[in-house]
């Protein structure tokens, strides 16, 4: 393979990261918080479909991206208001979320398309940063994306510093890890988790508009095909460490950049063989772990005083 | 000056017509206690007498449904655990309320500092206030390494650092070592030399007499006694905390049986009545290393053999390998290194070496860790009974579960061992921690084992129940069973033990007969030395 062709992959695999890796973050500070949610999957649609319908109405894909982080935080607290408030189970929760998300998006989706096709979506556009984006190689790959990439890459570095090294991020993990411990400190355990609800929809929420308006422009009916749940894996192969999340989303999103050409250069081959490549990855990623893994004690167990 | 300055100093505490009703239940029942400036007063009472939900209304964790807390002269309502602490009292919890994967100094973060943590200055203040405490704490260590004592002191300055007027301490000495446990009563002596007023909570009377001031008793929730120290005597207090008078005659006989803690001067207790003789051995460990479940050796060079018609006691405190012994006894775990025999086996095949294959061969496992290792909380009685029993065949007719028989064994079980319960169908989760354990012990010891691995069997329950579950022990070695028994209450181990191991420190020490060691030599074993 020539260089033309490795800069294409790895560029392409950045931004196919992101959807995973702005779900992943945000999945992330829920589970360190001890809150599951399976149903990022159907807030990543829910946050592509609000995205391209704002973006459309308003002319301007950030206004989209308020619209999903506006759409995923509400499902994230609804997830919230079951799992912690009410203590439903959490997997049971999660895929209510999924079912909610895609028929929320699919339907909303031809309700407004019901007068016509859709016109063109104002997506992110790729940033010129001058000579930077110029640089041979290391241009393409690192400095001519759109504004939402290094967004996600900024986030992660802050979370990465904010849950090890503040009083906060020290209450988020404590109430994933023992909550009563947590209660014990003046923490409300409750509280902290419903945050970290709401944290996790919103992100989940810019994860599905990344999808629609900076990866692709447009909303397809179940456009997310699976990467929330891959997003959930890139959490555990991470190790709850969001600095973590941005390696494995970057394998992930090169995995996928790199089935995407495989089936063109192998026309002979059935493209559902490379198709499954992230998933097969997702696979031996989650077994290699299974072994060291230690996963929040209080995880998907909800807190009751007594 | 005039005559009036003489103000009476309002008390720190004062409960007055605390109640706190669970469903039927009445926890609490109109209690009235004060405690005042530079006082240690101990908290008495069986289990399920309500000292814990006590202790939770004190800590804000739950509220009263009737009565009033009065903190130095002015009503408060405890919401939370955070106004129990503004209100000043600090609450040290039975299980400790730390995050093992904490640093020390993140643990007295924790609910402190919402910004930045300031890492060096945090170290520096745990450091001053361990100084000020005269306890030696690590700043930098990890919880999850630190053993029970350290833990437990990382818990109170974590209280003193927030500048408390009172400290509850809830069962503080009972997974300490003697040293260690008189260190902490050292400290709470210092702590009411500088005016802290104390509440402790305990089950051991040894513990009342070296350190409080105040008893008072509480008996099914309500406080039946609250008496100067000085004038108490260990049967009366015995009396009260299991009938709820001070007749000591009627309990002393209970009492004896139950615990060795009974005298402050540290008599042991009579030696046990002699019995038969031990006969062979029926299970051999051989040079056995213990790795615990994060890869640390526990414990190396075991080697004893448990004969029949004996119990033989490990004692030590947690975490030196006790837990990892029985698991590896009772076919769970295999040891690091060595090798566990048991003399019925047909075969020495390691791979046969697994809890069904034991059981099937008459050894019986009553773990330590009941909720989650002996019973299935959520299942009725005759269920949890049926499960060390199906899996191995039993209660079987043309491989279905021959209910019926079951039944009817758990309810003369139920008969037998006095177990409280509505039936045989009642969730176990429902049932008091005693009744849970009677129901396991039941269970074990229904099909006449060989061996019973019996790991701290009475933790936890209140003196009757001890006294019980004891007397089914010996009961159990008079019929010919081995019996093993991990405690770390060495007035258990006396009473029930022939012979005793200590696992401390990486090594064990004995076995030894009992008669042939004293408490002192076998607490000093325990603490290391």
């Amino acid at each position: 393979m020539d260089w033309i062709v490795i800069t294409g992959l790895l560029a392409s695999g950045v931004r196919f990261a992101m959807p995973i890796l702005f779900a992943a973050l945000g999945e992330t500070v829920g589970q360190r918080a001890g809150v599951l949610n399976v149903g990022l999957e159907g807030i990543m649609l829910v946050g592509a479909f609000l995205a391209v319908v704002v973006a459309m109405q308003t002319g301007t894909p950030w206004g989209g991206l308020a619209a999903a982080i506006a759409g995923g935080t509400a499902m994230g607290l609804l997830h919230g208001v079951f799992c912690v408030r009410l203590k439903v189970d959490q997997i049971v929760a999660g895929i209510a979320l999924i079912l909610l998300g895609l028929g929320l998006s699919g339907f909303g989706y031809r309700l407004v398309t019901a007068g016509g096709a859709p016109g063109q979506v104002p997506g992110f556009q790729r940033l010129n940063l001058g000579p930077l984006s110029d640089l041979p190689f290391l241009g393409p790959v690192l400095f001519s994306h759109p504004a939402p990439v290094y967004l996600g890459l900024a986030c992660a570095v802050a979370l990465a510093w904010g849950l090890s090294r503040t009083g906060i991020g020290l209450g988020i993990r404590a109430v994933g890890e023992n909550p009563k411990a947590a209660d014990a400190a003046g923490i409300d355990v409750d509280r902290v988790r419903m945050a970290a609800c709401a944290f996790g929809g919103a992100m989940a929420g810019v994860g599905g508009a990344f999808l629609s308006t900076a990866q692709l422009a447009g909303f397809v009916e179940n456009m997310v095909s699976g990467r929330g749940f891959i997003a959930i894996a890139c959490v555990v192969f991470a190790r709850w460490n969001p600095l973590g999340a941005v390696a494995v989303a970057l394998a992930f999103g090169i995995a996928e950049a790199a089935q995407i050409r495989l089936q063109t250069l192998y026309p002979g081959v059935p493209y559902q063989a490379f198709v499954l490549l992230p998933y097969v990855l997702a696979l031996v990623g989650l077994v290699s772990a299974a072994r060291t893994v230690h996963l929040p004690s209080a995880l998907a167990r909800p807190y009751r005083k007594d | 000056m005039t005559p009036t300055a003489t103000r009476v100093e309002p008390p720190v505490l004062a409960l007055s017509g605390l109640t706190r009703r669970y469903g039927d239940v009445v926890a609490v029942d109109a209690l009235s206690l004060t405690l005042r400036r530079g006082e240690v007063v101990a908290l008495l009472g069986e289990n399920g007498a309500g000292k814990s939900t006590v202790v939770n209304m004190v800590a804000g964790m739950t509220q009263p449904d009737a009565g009033t807390i009065t903190i130095r002269g002015e009503p408060r309502r405890l919401t939370s655990a955070r106004a129990a602490l503004g209100a000043g009292i600090g609450v040290v919890h039975q299980h400790y309320a730390l995050v093992s994967s904490f640093t020390v100094a993140e643990s007295f973060a924790l609910g402190e500092v919402a910004g930045r943590l300031d890492r060096p200055a945090l170290a520096a203040r745990v450091r001053g206030l361990a100084a000020e405490a005269g306890l030696s704490v690590d700043p930098g260590a990890m919880i999850g390494s630190l053993d029970v004592a350290g833990q437990q002191r990382v818990e109170i300055l974590k209280a003193l650092a927030r500048d408390i007027d009172l400290l509850v301490l809830d069962e503080p000495a009972a997974v300490l070592t003697p040293d260690d446990a008189e260190r902490l009563f050292a400290m709470v002596r210092r702590l009411r030399d500088r005016g802290v007023a104390v509440l402790l909570i305990t089950h051991r009377l040894a513990d009342v007499f070296s350190v409080c001031d105040r008893a008072a008793v509480m008996h099914r929730g309500r406080l039946v006694a609250d008496r100067p120290v000085a004038g108490l005597t260990a049967a009366e207090l015995v009396s009260l905390m299991i009938a709820g008078v001070p007749d000591a005659a009627a309990a002393a006989a209970l009492a004896r049986t139950a615990t060795g803690d009974l005298s402050p001067d540290g008599h042991a207790p009579a030696p046990p009545a002699p019995h038969a003789p031990a006969g062979p051995a029926v299970m051999r460990v051989r040079d056995v290393t213990l790795r615990r479940a994060n890869g640390s050796v526990a414990v190396a060079g075991v080697g004893f053999d448990l004969h029949a018609g004996e119990i033989l006691a490990v004692a030590g405190v947690d975490g030196n390998g006790q837990t990892e012994l029985v698991r590896c006894m009772a076919g769970l775990e295999r040891p690091a290194a060595g090798r566990i025999t048991l003399e019925a086996a047909t075969s020495d095949d390691p791979s046969g070496w697994t809890p069904g294959h034991l059981r099937a061969l008459g050894v019986a496992h009553v773990p330590d860790d009941r909720r989650r290792h002996a019973i299935a909380p959520g299942l009725g009685l005759l269920d949890n009974f049926l499960l060390s029993h199906v899996p191995i065949g039993r209660y079987l007719r043309r491989g279905l579960v021959d209910r019926v028989q079951g039944r009817a064994d758990t309810e003369a079980a139920i008969a037998a061992f006095g177990i409280r319960a509505t039936g045989p169908d009642q969730p176990v989760g429902r049932l008091s921690g005693g009744n849970q354990q009677k129901l396991v012990l039941a269970r074990e010891l229904s099909a006449q084992p060989r061996v019973v691995l019996a790991a701290h069997p009475s933790r936890g329950l209140d003196i009757r129940t001890i006294a019980f579950v004891q007397d089914r022990l010996r009961a159990e070695r008079d019929r010919g069973a081995a019996i093993l028994l991990v405690s770390a209450d060495m007035g258990e181990i006396e009473g029930l033990a022939d012979r005793v191991i200590v696992l401390a420190g990486g090594t064990a020490r004995g076995p030894v007969p009992l008669a042939q060691t004293t408490r002192a030599e076998v607490g000093a074993w325990m603490a290391g030395h």
